[in-house]
């Protein structure tokens, strides 16, 4: 149990018996103080754990792919074995199968992207980090965000201004009136709710499986007493806090992979025309 | 001895008709995004309209009758737009399986048949 949970979970004499109520976890468990704090120019930056452990999985992803891809070799070995795998993986399982051919141009960036996720939820169930940086609802915002201001130019791009906007909004197949109707809901549908499903998917699959872990975590300290209940019920929850934590090693990849699925589901809308 | 000219690979149901309505990476595509694209039309059908009629009552009254009616209407639009464009969708596939698939009468040689196929 981290530190930060036994702060939360009232003091380390908050027991069943002691008369303190469960102390049930909130949004402040995913409040951090600032480490330190720098100012450049009129622009405050607080850099909290959060941070610290966003950069290090920026810096751990770099350095492992540098290190694997050093110098490259016909039969790969060790690490550039993995670093092949993980980019086989993105290739031919995304990339190929969602975007074709002409995707290959594109993995570099999905695959940044399903590292860059996949590490940062995984944070969530490494001992001494603890929290999923994806939970902070700023940071899958952000991904969201770099995902859109691809895809939109990009469709701009390769099919032009008004052929992408016209296959966008304006859906084959019904009468010229319902127009009037469907293109506010197709604008809607793909400019807006699109990148804010994106951000949320992601966002709230990692913030609700940490505050399920976490609630276990601290009925399982604060159950300990000296009653049956209490010591069914702190190993009960113990167990469940486990099992949690695998699932949530699962549901860490599953996301990410989604994550990345979806950026190329957006990636192959812009390239290709529809219809 | 060598297999047949037209002999195909054995995998899949032998002899059955089925193998030929294969999927095409194409289609594998297209109805991925199509997947995706549905969740969000329902989404934004409902919201927008929900809130259209909300906006409406707030201006001549009625509170829940026209934000009821808003959200139906967005949700019987969400579902028009799903339901056509799968349909336009479904068409197209079904022609460009049409014209990939190899004309076979007459080329098929006496013998040489598929067991099976009728």
């Amino acid at each position: 149990m981290s530190a930060d949970v036994v702060v939360a979970s009232g003091g380390l004499d908050c027991h069943l018996l002691s008369g303190c109520g469960f102390p049930a976890p909130g949004a402040e468990i995913f409040q951090f103080d600032a480490v330190f704090t720098f100012t450049i120019g009129s622009l405050q930056f607080n850099i909290s754990k959060v941070t610290i452990l966003l950069f290090l999985c920026v810096f751990l992803i770099l350095g492992f792919f540098i290190y694997a891809f050093r110098r490259p070799k016909l039969v790969p070995r060790g690490a550039q074995n993995v670093g092949e795998m993980g980019y086989l993986f993105i290739r031919d399982g995304i990339s190929r199968d969602i975007i074709g051919k002409d995707g290959d141009r594109f993995v570099p960036y999905l695959m940044s992207f399903f590292f860059l996720v996949w590490l940062s939820n995984f944070m969530g169930i490494l001992p001494f980090a603890q929290i999923p940086v994806t939970s902070i609802f700023a940071i899958p915002v952000a991904f969201a965000l770099i995902v859109y201001v691809t895809w939109v130019p990009l469709g701009v791009y390769s099919q032009g201004f008004g052929g992408y906007f016209k296959g966008m909004l304006f859906p084959p197949g019904v009468p010229k009136a319902m127009y009037v109707l469907l293109t506010p809901l197709e604008f809607l549908s793909n400019l807006i709710v699109r990148p804010a499903t994106h951000a949320i998917r992601l966002f709230a699959n990692m913030f609700a499986g940490h505050l399920l872990i976490a609630t276990f975590s601290i009925a399982a300290f604060y159950l300990i007493s000296a009653s049956v209940i209490g010591i069914l019920g702190s190993a009960a929850s113990f167990t469940v806090a486990v099992a949690l934590t695998g699932f949530e090693a699962l549901i860490q990849f599953l996301q990410a992979y989604i994550f990345t699925l979806l950026t190329a589901v957006y990636i192959s809308g812009a390239l290709h025309q529809e219809h | 001895m060598s297999a047949p000219r037209n002999a195909t690979t054995p995998s899949g149901w032998y002899g059955s008709g089925a193998r030929r309505r294969t999927v095409t990476m194409d289609d594998a595509q297209r109805m991925s995004n199509s997947a995706w694209v549905t969740s969000s039309r329902l989404m934004s059908g409902l919201i927008l309209y929900t809130g259209l009629g909300w906006l409406i009552s707030r201006w001549v009254g009625h509170q829940a009758l026209l934000m009821a009616i808003g959200a139906m209407v967005g949700l019987g639009l969400s579902y028009y737009l799903v339901f056509t464009s799968l349909a336009q969708e479904t068409r197209a596939a079904q022609q460009r399986n049409d014209d990939a698939r190899p004309d076979r009468t007459g080329t098929t040689m006496r013998g040489t048949e598929e067991p099976g196929v009728s």
